[in-house]
């Protein structure tokens, strides 16, 4: 595997859960990742299934109470995240690990233009003078290539497009001293298609140019085959599939992988598939989940042993590896 | 070519939100009748010494109740042959002051009460707002009288004991529009740069909340002033000789049959200067709040 000194983060064994007024729901569970340098690693799965309170556990901005980390740690350059004071979070946060969000209509403060936004977190973090600051969020603009950046420093964010917006946001998201690791979830759901595109390009320009980590969270396949190295899928809580980008594409293991795959539309290559295919069904209630595989009720290659217990990782090749006790059965088809 | 000349030249400036609000507060005519109230007292106040005719305190015995536009004395005189005109100039001196210092004590304790309230939550919360039901619960007017009584009766007192009666109604303001704020990812994305608990509240959470925060502010720089003339009225604000509009009417309430003008004139002084504020804030309240803009 990866040698150690190229390690930027691991998250081991971690689990989450959050006390709602209706139960525990245990939001994560078990779930190991590692993120090396340079890399992009996508967590893949569909609403609720942990994702976002995985990238939140990081920087550790999922509210608490109600979330609790169970067990587990999460590794960052050597250190352990759980254990740091709260100071120290704050700290890392904006400086070494920065994040982009979903909704670029309201990850930007309406009252302030988006030229002292981005100052603010050079006069935060580096103690540069305002011009100095607001020199450098035009250099970061041109960056992130919003045209006219001079003039678009002293807008406000309703004074730019959507596309515009994320642009600016990723902008803030790169003010940040050192960058490590940049936390990107749903960095383009909420934009069009060719917006879209045009901002993943942007994510791969600037990973090659400045050496960071990208953790993408997504629930859209395309935008995996875009971007990601590796891919984690995670259903309801847990990893269920772990595997390199080409890997995940070519020869699915997990038969939840092989039922989002099939639910893409113009996919005949996959398994057979003719027309749309979806996974019949709905996530279970996360506080009913018991030891068995969570996607048992949905699976259609489900045996006896699956309700029972959560199968053990079988490791096909050193990149990947599966959770299931019948993945033999999806390669047969 | 023709395309990036379009992109090269200046393009008009983007309006600052100042600009805007003016913009849409000059199409209002109920603010901007407020506003022209608003600034003829202030100037007032502002310029008293220049624009009184007379020494506001200085008594004529023999002028005592001068009717109007005689004598020189365009507002007549009161009973002890005061200038009324002069002071009614220097009363909107100290109802400007008293307006704007009660609501400053206002605003600043029900600014911290309400955003610590909201952000942190939970039995802080519970306690505090508990406490500010409590508060509310009372007649703002008893408030006033127990806090004046505790303190003694002086105009100084009248000011504190105003701002602090008020300060349920502001917290409670600022506290709503947190509590709708502080769920936007914007507050989630300036955490994950870094920011700490009070750059949150103050300085990224506050600033999105003041367009209630000001509205509240304006209507309740008009109800101090009435309040501060009830105060007075009843003898627990400003003291004589002091040229306080509340006080004024009080210590010639006996004339009104026989000098109309000494009682009226105050009164009406109070009325202007209430419905100046009341319609500016109200005007404002109609352009800050998108929903009743058309």
């Amino acid at each position: 595997m990866a040698d150690k000194n190229d390690l930027l983060l691991s998250i081991e064994n971690l689990n989450f859960s959050f006390d709602t007024q209706r139960g525990v729901v245990n939001a994560v569970r078990d779930l190991s990742i590692t993120i090396r340098k340079g890399e992009t690693l996508t967590l893949v799965g569909e609403s609720g299934c942990g994702k976002s309170v995985t990238a939140h556990s990081i920087n550790q901005l999922n509210p608490m109470p109600p979330g609790r980390v169970d067990s587990g740690s999460i590794l960052f350059r050597g250190r352990d995240l759980l254990k740091l004071k709260k100071g120290e979070i704050e700290k890392l946060r904006g400086t070494q690990i920065s994040m982009i969000f979903q909704e670029p209509m309201t990850a930007l403060n309406p009252v302030f233009t988006v030229g002292s936004q981005i100052a603010d977190v050079f006069m935060t973090h580096q103690n540069v003078s305002k011009d100095e600051a607001m020199k450098r969020a035009i250099d970061l603009f041109k960056l992130v290539k919003i045209p006219a950046p001079e003039r678009r420093i002293h807008a406000y964010p309703h004074q730019l497009s959507g596309g515009m917006r994320q642009r600016a946001m990723i902008a803030m998201a790169l003010a940040s001293p050192e960058p490590g690791l940049m936390i990107a979830d749903e960095p383009t759901t909420a934009l069009d298609v060719t917006i879209q595109a045009q901002i993943l390009d942007l994510l791969n320009d600037l990973k090659k140019q400045i050496e960071m980590s990208i953790l993408l969270i997504t629930h859209d396949m395309g935008v995996v085959a875009e971007m990601a190295d590796r891919v984690v899928v995670m259903y309801a809580g847990r990893k269920v599939e772990e595997a390199d980008v080409f890997a995940i594409f070519e020869e699915p293991k997990h038969p939840y992988t092989l039922g989002l795959l099939n639910s893409l539309p113009s996919n005949t290559k996959y398994k057979g598939a003719r027309r749309l295919e979806a996974i019949t069904g709905t996530v279970p209630d996360m506080r009913t989940i018991g030891e068995g595989c969570p996607f048992e009720n949905r699976c259609t290659f489900a045996s006896e042993i699956c309700g029972r217990e959560f199968p053990t990782e079988t490791v096909l090749n050193e990149l990947h590896s599966v959770w299931c006790h019948n993945y033999q059965k999806v390669q047969e088809g | 070519m023709k395309t990036t000349e379009v992109l090269d030249k200046p393009r008009i400036k983007e309006p600052t939100p100042l600009q805007e609000t003016w913009y849409h507060l000059k199409k209002n005519r109920g603010a901007m009748i407020g506003l022209g109230i608003i600034s003829v007292f202030i100037l007032m106040a502002i310029f008293a010494p220049l624009l009184a005719p007379r020494d506001p305190l200085a008594q004529e015995v023999s002028e005592r109740m001068t009717p109007m536009f005689t004598n020189g004395y365009a507002f007549g005189s009161d009973d002890l042959g005061r200038d009324m005109l002069s002071r009614l100039i220097y009363g909107a001196r100290i109802s400007m002051t008293i307006g704007v210092v009660s609501v400053g004590i206002s605003l600043f304790f029900g600014i911290i009460i309400g955003v610590t309230s909201a952000y942190y939550g939970g039995v802080y919360d519970r306690i505090v707002m508990r406490l500010i039901d409590i508060m509310l619960a009372f007649p703002y007017i008893l408030l006033t009288i127990v806090i004046v009584s505790i303190l003694g009766p002086s105009l100084t007192n009248a000011m504190v004991a105003i701002g602090i009666s008020q300060v349920p109604r502001y917290a409670r303001v600022v506290r709503a529009s947190v509590l709708a704020e502080k769920e936007n990812d914007y507050v989630l994305a300036e955490k994950a740069l870094g920011a700490g608990n009070f750059e949150l509240m103050f300085l990224t959470i506050l600033p999105n909340c003041l367009s209630p925060t000001i509205v509240q502010a304006t209507l309740g720089v008009g109800e101090a002033i009435l309040n501060s003339a009830g105060l007075s009225f009843l003898g627990l604000g400003a003291q004589p000789p002091t040229p306080e509009w509340g006080l004024m009417i009080a210590s010639s309430k006996q004339f009104l049959t026989n000098a109309w003008w000494i009682v009226t004139l105050p009164g009406i002084a109070i009325l202007l200067a209430v419905l100046g504020f009341n319609l500016f804030g109200d005007g404002l309240r109609d352009i800050l709040d998108p929903k009743m803009r058309n």
